[in-house]
């Protein structure tokens, strides 16, 4: 007999409906097990979503969804939608990015770089002539490191130590490396790695200490496979998925936030919702970060296992962010606005940029985003969205008197459009109709992220996805039975892509569990 | 390609999972606090917890309620100058929520003593006004939401020169705004342009004269009414009047707060002013007409009759009656089922819900739905009308705490 009073028994419970929540549930229907996603919201996909604004509606968080791929090149992202046969439009980004410095110490860049490993070749060449050796050698090494994944994961972590010496050689000399040393490595020319660095702010790390795996096939599947936006909106996606779990068996029902996931012996019993129901589970799938569940929602709070604390607090907190969503009144061709994404840094320099995440404003860093340049119908006629994105450690907005809070997002965001408008002469400030503001403050509350953190651990070599996948299953690990993570926080890096495929693969393993435990029944 | 000569030893990659045990093994064991996550939950609590300090009565039929934080409670979240919160009742069976801008300034609700103004107009039949005036008196309970809305002033985005166009009651966020501009702002000017019915309809004249006396040079103030009383303006808050009053159109940003008849004849009034962008023009949401079959877009062939709402809940189903000219909402609440809601005027989304079949009518003058969302049936019940037998899906609400 349990000391729980439960209303009703499910198969599995997955905690909040955001990226991967929503596709370990989906992961889960389809492998046969229906889950019951309860979304705190009203509704459903966390960062995955939008918001209008008077005439416009803003996308919350996507810049690009990276991994899905053209109809004749899909990648992992875009295999696991096709398969669950989600009904949304997907939208091609024009190129990868334009990459402008305004107070280098080597010289400001300002480069656009198109998608397509040759292009980005050829374009690479014309910026840094005699680079074309070296960026080919280290794409062709990505690809390789790419490969090497795509063969880890289908051997389930039993993999061939021959195959990989002799197949996939660079992988194994690699992956323990971080992005500065594969460079140096090769002997890429500075400037070149300078242009190439430009989409690391998407990972948060210096390239001193990102991992070369995750930095390499992040840029690699980005030019391989290109980068989509759905057309309207994330929320398109949310809401594609969410259908398709209800077609599969399972259910999503929001205005339902869990306040605690019962354990017992080690075991997960149930979760017990802020409205007081309990409802039993064997597997539960935690749409957040291990901070939050092991401090405030593994109830009894003995039954935290010391080492969750030890797992939790080994990983290191990435960024938050300050997003400022503009409405503007004069369409993106009115303004001289020609590119969808624009990378804007003080400088190439990670480290010194990567020191100022750690304090509150503008950060050395911003990485801006116009929908009409991919989407141009996304708002009314003669007008435009843009977004702006610069990370700030959530802990810099504690000291900000609440009364002050306002005044503060404001100040920021004028810097935000300074800098722009030094970067490209764009002055947007007199055609603002619509704006709104949001801080870490705005994400731990909207979010529920752990200190406003957006980009969730820091992925450095021993915390990133090749170790986390060869301990994907260890008992170390998994110190709760039943109990397992999905999102930005969990297994991968921070990402759309990277969230929804951690739920893929959490899916699929509490699955396999669900049915050895219930062979029987 | 090059073959990479970088780790020592072959197998960093083996190496990198022991590496990783090690870390966790060296790391502490102590439970981190989430200090913006306590920080949010200060500036948005899901509710507050309020009690009545006093209630003056403004005339007859409106009265100013001065809550405070309940004892036990944290203090009030700040707001910005414009912006609401949402009174939660229970009146009868029926949860209900009305939304009602904050009529004191934000820097009277700081500190201990911090207090929130909201100021109430009775409506002859109205449900929650007369259950508020019956009912609300010193030490009563109050539970609201924290404070919302768009409807406020920004720097970046709107001019200096402020123009605040207030009809009756809609007085109350130009309250809010200029004492909190003549207290802590010095920037922007604001005149207020102020149509009433007649000389008992105006509200907060006198504190807000007092405040334009000490600031000449920040705020003016004209009304207008439709019966005049001796020597003051007659007329209508139209074209003509916004013209006469302000020198140029141009680089100011109007706000406009009054009921929903009166945002449909200035939108038409507009157009008349002169060339004005949308972005100099700011409605604040009003809650749902009083008579929905007078708005221009209301279907020609709708008829004024009940109809019935199956309403799924969590797989449950209720089936219960509604009125045409009544909110879905309204027909939930009745019929004393749970559904959360916040603006009341489909701005929000709080009551976000699917519509699997049924043909309803929808103000869209504050649409808050996604593209998505109108694409796969959802509705924002509060602003939604059932013009036939309908099928609902709801989310699960919660109901009011305590009381």
């Amino acid at each position: 007999m349990s000391e729980y009073r439960f209303t009703r028994e499910v198969d599995a419970v997955i905690i909040g409906a955001g990226n991967g929540g929503l596709a370990a549930g989906a992961s889960l229907a389809k492998n046969g097990v229906k889950p019951l996603i309860l979304e705190k919201h009203s509704s459903p996909g966390g960062f995955a979503s939008s918001f209008v604004r008077g005439r416009f509606e803003f996308e919350t968080a996507l810049h690009v969804l990276a991994d899905y791929g053209p109809d004749n090149n899909r990648g992992n992202l875009g295999k696991f939608f096709d398969e669950l046969g989600l009904d949304v439009e997907f939208v091609e980004v024009p190129e990868a990015y334009r990459l402008i410095t305004t107070h280098d110490p080597e010289g400001n860049l300002d480069a656009v770089m198109p998608m397509g490993i040759e292009a980005y070749i050829d374009k690479m060449e014309q910026y840094v002539p005699g680079s074309r050796e070296s960026v080919t050698n280290y794409l062709l090494i990505c690809k390789e490191i790419y490969d090497a994944l795509l063969y880890l994961g289908k051997n389930k972590g039993n993999v061939d130590k021959d195959v990989l010496l002799k197949e996939y050689g660079n992988f194994v000399r690699t992956c323990a490396a971080s992005q500065q040393q594969v460079l140096d490595a090769i002997k890429m020319p500075k400037k070149a790695q300078r242009i190439l660095n430009a989409y690391w702010t998407y990972l948060a790390v210096e390239m001193d200490r990102i991992n070369f795996t995750i930095f390499g096939v992040m840029i690699y599947v980005l030019l391989e496979k290109s980068a989509y936006i759905p057309k309207s909106r994330s929320h398109e996606i949310s809401m594609a998925l969410e259908q398709k779990i209800r077609e599969l068996g399972g259910a999503v029902e929001c205005n339902s936030e869990v306040e605690n996931i019962l354990v017992k012996d080690g075991k997960v019993l149930g979760v017990k919702t802020t409205r007081g129901e309990y409802i039993k589970t064997t597997q539960v799938v935690a749409n957040m970060s291990e901070h939050t569940v092991y401090s405030r929602m593994v109830y009894p709070a003995n039954a935290v296992p010391p080492r969750c604390y030890q797992i939790a607090n080994a990983r290191i907190m990435g960024p938050g962010a300050v997003v400022v969503y503009l409405g503007l009144n004069k369409s993106a061709d009115e303004l001289g606005i020609t590119e969808y994404e624009y990378l804007i840094y003080d400088s190439m320099d990670t480290t010194d940029v990567y020191k100022a995440f750690d304090s509150r404003g503008r950060t050395k860093a911003q990485a801006t985003a116009c929908l009409n340049l991919a989407i141009p119908n996304c708002s009314p006629p003669g007008t435009c969205i843009i977004s702006f994105t610069v990370l700030n450690h959530g802990n810099r907005w504690a000291d900000v008197k609440p009364e002050k809070y306002f005044e503060e997002k404001e100040r920021i965001a004028k810097e935000i459009l300074d800098e722009f408008k030094l970067a490209t002469g764009i002055d947007l400030a007199p055609y603002i109709e619509e704006i709104e503001i949001a801080t870490p403050a705005t994400f731990a509350n909207i979010n529920k992220k752990y200190n406003g953190s957006i980009y969730g651990y820091e992925c450095v070599d021993w915390d990133s996805l090749i170790p986390k996948t060869m301990t994907i299953q260890d008992e170390d690990e998994n110190p709760i039975k039943g109990l397992s993570f999905v999102g930005g926080f969990s297994r991968r890096s921070q990402g759309f892509s990277s969230s929804y495929m951690t739920g893929e693969v959490a899916g699929r393993i509490a699955a396999a569990k669900w049915k050895e435990e219930n062979k029987n029944v | 390609m090059s073959k990479i000569k970088l780790i020592p030893g072959l197998f960093a990659l083996m190496r990198m999972a022991g590496t990783r045990k090690k870390r966790i093994k060296e790391a502490d064991f102590k439970i981190r606090n989430d200090i913006i996550g306590q920080i949010a939950k200060q500036m948005h609590p899901e509710s507050l917890s309020l009690v009545v300090h006093s209630v003056r009565a403004e005339n007859e039929s409106v009265r100013t309620y001065r809550l405070i934080s309940a004892p036990d409670s944290t203090s009030l979240p700040v707001f910005q100058a414009g912006q609401y919160i949402s009174i939660k009742l229970k009146i009868g069976k029926s949860q209900t929520s009305r939304a009602y801008t904050i009529s004191s300034a934000p820097y009277e609700a700081e500190g201990e003593n911090g207090y929130y103004e909201i100021t109430v107009r009775k409506k002859p039949g109205g449900l929650v006004s007369e259950y508020i005036f019956d009912n609300w008196a010193e030490g009563v309970g109050v539970n609201a939401t924290g404070p919302h809305g768009d409807f406020f002033y920004s720097p970046l985005r709107d001019y200096k020169d402020i123009v605040a166009i207030a009809g009756g009651a809609g007085i109350t966020p130009f309250r809010s705004m200029i004492k909190q501009f003549a207290e802590k702002e010095h920037e922007m000017n604001l005149t207020l342009l102020y149509g009433c019915k007649n000389e008992n309809d105006v509200l907060f004249e006198r504190e807000i004269d007092e405040i334009i006396k000490t600031h000449p040079s920040l705020f003016r103030r004209v009304n207008v009414y439709e019966n005049a009383p001796e020597g003051r303006p007659q007329g209508y808050l139209n074209a003509e009047f916004i013209n006469s009053n302000l020198e140029d159109m141009q680089n100011k940003t109007f706000f406009i707060c009054g009921p929903s008849v009166m945002y449909e004849f200035l939108r038409k009034e507009f157009l008349k002013v002169g060339n004005l962008r949308r972005k100099q023009l700011r409605y604040e949401v009003g809650g749902a007409p009083d008579n929905v079959t007078k708005r221009k877009d209301w279907p020609a062939n709708a008829e004024c009759k009940t109809v019935q709402i199956t309403v799924y809940i969590q797989n449950i189903s209720y089936d219960i009656p509604a009125s045409t000219i009544e909110t879905i909402l309204t027909a939930i609440e009745r019929a004393g089922l749970l559904l959360d809601s916040q603006c009341r005027s489909g701005e929000c989304g709080i009551c976000r819900s699917k519509l699997n079949e049924g043909d309803v009518y929808i103000i869209t003058d504050n649409d808050g739905r996604r593209a998505a969302d109108k694409e796969l049936g959802y509705i924002h019940p509060c602003s939604t009308y059932p013009l036939s037998d309908c099928r609902v899906t709801i989310p699960p609400s919660n109901p009011i705490k305590g009381r």
